[in-house]
This record gives C-alpha cells, structure tokens and sequence, in this order.
C-alpha cells in the first residue's frame, strides 16, 4: 500500500501564506493573523514542517527595543515545492484573525 | 495569569518553541488577545505531549495492569472460594500470564510506533465502552439491547484504528499492531469495571445454574463470582484477537477506499 497522505485546510493555509512571498520571514503571530488560526492550532504545524524540513525556522539578528527577539519562520526550496504543488483552496479560510474586526 | 500560562508553556513544549511562543506573546496585544495566545499555546504543549505521549500512554497501561491485578489478588483474598474450584488454579496462572504478556505488550508497542499511537487513541474509546457494557448490572439489565451494540462500537473503533494506522504509516504491520493494542485495551477496560463492579457487589451478580447447584450459603457469591471472573479473563484472550480481526477489515477497507485527490506523501 502507498503511503499517501492529504494535508489539513490548516497546514495548507500555512504553507499558501508563506509561499506567497517565498524570501520573507514571517513571525508567528503574523502568519496567526492572516491565517486566522490560533497559536494552539498554528505551533504544532509550525513544529511538524519544521520537523519535516519543509520550513526555517530561526531567532531574530536584532532585538527590537524592549522586546524579546522573535522567532521566524520561512519555507525551505523543498516546503516550497510541496507548497506549489498544492490543488487550489476549495474555501479560503474565512474566520477573521484577532484584532482584524 | 500570564506567568503561570508562561511556566505551562515552557514545561509542555520543546524549550526552543516554547521560548518562540513566549518571546511571540510579547508582541501580541496586551490583555485577552495575549492571554489567549499564552492559552493556544498551552493546548500546543498538550498536544505536542499526546502526539509523542509514549510515557504517559505506557504507564498509563501498566497502571490499568497493575489495577487488574489488584482485583485478581483482592477477589482472592476476600472470596478465597472463588478461586477454589478445580479450574481456580488454571485460571489464576492464566490470568498472571496474561496480566504479565500486557505489560510486555504495552512496552513494545508504545516504542513510537505509529500503530501504537493510532491503537491508544481509539483504545481508551473502545475500552470506555467495553467497560460500561461489560459491567455486571449493565448486562443484568439491558443484556439483549446492549451488548451487540457495544460490541459492534468496539468492533467499529478498532476497525477504525487500524485503517488510521495503515494510512499513516502505509504498513499493514502497524494495522495489525493498531487493532490488536486497541482490543487489548477494550479488553483491559471491560476486565477493571466489570470485575471491580464484580467484586464491589457480588451478590447482584446473576447466578449460575451450575454454581447455585454445586454451592450453598456463603460460598455460592464467592463461587459465582469466580464463574464470572472467568469471561473477563477470557475476554483478555479474546480482545486483542478481535482487534487482529477489526485490522484485516480496516486494511481491507483502507485499500479499497483511496483518498480520492492528493497523491503527496504524507508531510504533516
């Protein structure tokens, strides 16, 4: 039997995000807003393709004033892949993100 | 609030995500907006600790093992006569070897194998409800109704795991593992409620034919009881066959139902 496997809505809204401008580092609680998933639903999947090597995941260079430095995320050219050869979205995700309304 | 949910955080979750999430919070809305990322990422840690959750899920089961046992060795001792018919001493090394071939199988299984993960998730449902069906006075009352339902419950959930194993994991070994490790749990569940029901009430159990002629006075419950024991000894024997049977469906099922659009290997 193959091993075949479908991704969530979620871990493709994901990686549709960010293959969307494949240079960028995004933070998670960007990606949270414009996926309009929760830090509960959105760090496991940040973990599991960090895992499968398909994303980036690195600390800040600088720290931004008062603050601590943050964690940024970026698909790898192979999490690009997958993420490029993924069908088009039925359904957009369609709750809004914190702080949106 | 927020530092207890921060102390959750960084127990639960690997310190490099923790740490993201946390330094993450601080840039997130003061107020609700970052109490409930500190929340979401407690659930994160919850979950990350499910998905790899090999420790909990073990002593887990060696504690449902280690309970059966308790009830085995309370029944005997508080009702010496129900282990003391001929086939009481069969049955006590029985139930020993097969209490011990649980613990073994409970290491084994939960040594990461996708087979285990899937056998424990629709395990513990399974033995949820094999324990309440399994219950002396549930059967008493409704046996007729009740029983071939949760039968088929049972025999649907470890249909279900292991067509959930063998898509995971595309091995028809880990089905097979993912039946029989949730039929064994079925089995431990309907063993611990029904015997500690057993046990806490003996004489409510029905009595059988065969027992109330051969016994009398107080011997007859203690007697009885032990007839009972016997089927959720047996049961123990007969749940993880039952789950081997459940994954043969379930592979069936799985290669005959293919995902329908993603040809993709399985990423996440």
């Amino acid at each position: 039997m193959s091993r075949r496997t479908s991704l969530s809505p979620q871990t493709t809204a994901v990686m549709r995000l960010l293959s969307e401008a494949p240079d960028r580092w995004w933070h998670g609680y960007d990606v949270a807003r414009r996926t309009g998933l929760k830090s509960g639903t959105l760090y496991p999947i940040l973990m599991r393709l960090a895992e499968r090597g398909l994303l980036d995941a690195e600390w800040e260079e600088t720290q931004p004033s008062g603050r601590p430095r943050r964690h940024r995320y970026r698909l790898t050219a192979e999490g690009l892949k997958v993420a490029r050869s993924l069908p088009e979205p039925a359904m957009r995700p369609h709750r809004l993100a914190w702080g949106d309304a | 609030m927020d530092r207890l949910l921060g102390r959750l955080i960084q127990a639960l979750l690997p310190p490099q995500w923790g740490e993201a999430l946390l330094s993450e919070a601080e840039h997130v809305e003061p107020g609700w907006p970052r109490k409930r990322w500190l929340a979401g990422g407690v659930i994160a840690g919850l979950r990350a600790r499910l998905k790899e959750g090999v420790m909990p899920v073990r002593w887990g089961a060696w504690f449902g093992i280690a309970a059966a046992a308790f009830l085995v060795a309370y029944t005997v001792w508080r009702y010496p006569a129900a282990a003391g018919g001929g086939g009481g001493p069969i049955y006590l090394s029985l139930v020993t070897v097969l209490l011990l071939g649980y613990a073994a199988a409970s290491w084994w299984v939960t040594r990461g194998r996708a087979g285990g993960h899937r056998g424990t998730q629709f395990g513990v449902v399974a033995a949820v409800v094999a324990g309440l069906a399994a219950m002396p006075y549930g059967l008493t009352i409704a046996r007729v109704a009740v029983l071939p339902l949760a039968f088929l419950a049972v025999l649907v959930l470890l249909t279900i795991a292991a067509i959930k194993a063998v898509r995971d994991s595309g091995s028809p070994v880990q089905a097979l593992i993912a039946g029989g490790w949730a039929g064994a749990l079925a089995a431990l569940g309907a063993f611990i409620w029904g015997m500690a029901m057993a046990v806490a009430a003996p004489q409510r159990l029905a009595v059988d034919p065969s027992v109330a002629a051969s016994h009398g006075g107080a011997d007859l419950i203690a007697a009885n009881l032990g007839e009972q024991s016997v089927i959720y000894i047996l049961g123990l024997i007969a749940g993880p066959m039952l789950g081997v049977f459940a994954a043969v469906i379930g592979m069936v099922i799985a290669s005959a139902k293919r995902p329908r659009q993603s040809t993709m290997r399985s990423v996440v």
